[in-house]
């Protein structure tokens, strides 16, 4: 393990020490490392090998996961938010404008009990709430005492697209 | 294919998240990465950790990776490792002091490093008898395989000062071997 491509040692060392000293220099150089090659370290075993691929393997999986959920968080959220604009974002007139593109309606902002003037909204914040403390369990490295956090949020985001669908 | 070329093209797999790439980069690097904890830790189950949190951090961090000598970009990750690993060592022996002196408890146990240095090889033995700066230096250009200029930008310091350092430590280093 001497061969260090890059360098020319021997002109590099003259740089900084004389031509005598950068000989001298050059050769301790040479020969204490070739003193650490004649000691070789151990090799990790294979197991440790193996096990070191399937913790990476396991590492590449887990952060795709979280990244797909994410995704479809973020897809979802999207979702909620021009669901509620379509149900309560409508004017008296009937048609919507700028003014009221807002996922909370007048109504409920105004309202002292949010949970009595929109049962769904609170739901879906819930929902998200939930979802949010599980995404940062999971960026924590915690998968939940079940052990498949990931599969669970999925089903959670499911329902959601099915309570939406159904309005 | 040159091995540069064959280089590239597991780094761009790993970058997409190929776990085989990843397995390739363990086969290519495992060995010079644990001979280098090895050496600085003189424990092979240590080393084992060391070495899977290193590969753990390079699925983290491939997406920062820019470019460049991997090698040096691979072996900064290993030093920073190496130094939270001292630095979580430090903490224990901290509180492990706080501990004993508030219990008046004085064990009569060898030290660890007592029962290891039995087992070491002679070179572990007389590496471990170089100031730890030194011993870093040696081994990070030893296992590394990296040019002296990569070595010194790696450390930030001059390159004179890592040829100089480099020089006594291993002319020591071979007087220790040699006495």
């Amino acid at each position: 393990m001497e061969d260090h491509a890059h360098d020319n040692l021997k002109d590099l060392l003259r740089q900084f020490f004389n031509a005598a000293d950068a000989e001298t220099a050059d050769a301790d150089i040479r020969m204490g490392e070739r003193l650490l090659g004649e000691y070789p370290a151990p090799l990790p075993d294979r197991e440790t090998i193996l096990r070191i691929k399937k913790q990476v393997a396991a590492t590449i999986w887990r952060r795709r996961r979280i990244a797909q959920t994410l995704r479809r968080s973020v897809a979802v959220a999207a979702v909620v938010a021009f669901a509620l604009i379509g149900l309560f974002g409508r004017g008296p007139s009937g048609h919507t404008d700028m003014f009221h593109a807002s996922i909370i309606p007048a109504a409920i902002w105004d309202s002292d009990n949010i949970a009595a003037a929109d049962v769904d909204l609170v739901y879906f914040t819930g929902e998200v709430r939930q979802i949010e403390a599980q995404l940062q369990a999971l960026n924590a490295g915690d998968d939940g005492p079940s052990g498949n956090t990931v599969e669970e949020m999925e089903t959670e985001l499911i329902q959601i697209e099915a309570e939406l669908s159904k309005g | 294919m040159s091995s540069s070329v064959e280089l590239a093209r597991v780094i761009a797999g790993c970058k997409s998240g190929d776990a085989d790439c990843f397995a390739q980069i363990v086969d290519m690097y495992a060995g010079r990465c644990y001979g280098y904890f090895y050496r600085l830790t003189g424990d092979r189950d240590l080393s084992d950790e060391l070495l899977s949190e290193l590969f753990i951090r390079l699925v983290q961090k491939i997406g920062s990776y820019k470019g460049g000598a991997f090698e040096s970009w691979l072996f900064r990750i290993a030093l920073n490792i190496f130094h939270d690993y001292l630095r979580g060592k430090q903490r224990q022996r901290k509180l492990l002091d706080a501990r004993r002196t508030e219990l008046e408890l004085e064990s009569d146990e060898p030290r660890l490093s007592d029962i290891s240095a039995e087992k070491l090889d002679k070179l572990q033995v007389h590496l471990n008898r170089l100031d730890s700066d030194t011993r870093e230096l040696i081994l990070l250009r030893f296992y590394s395989e990296l040019s002296f200029r990569e070595i010194a930008e790696m450390r930030a310091e001059p390159i004179g000062t890592a040829l100089s350092k480099l020089h006594r430590g291993l002319r020591k280093l071979r007087e220790l071997m040699d006495g």
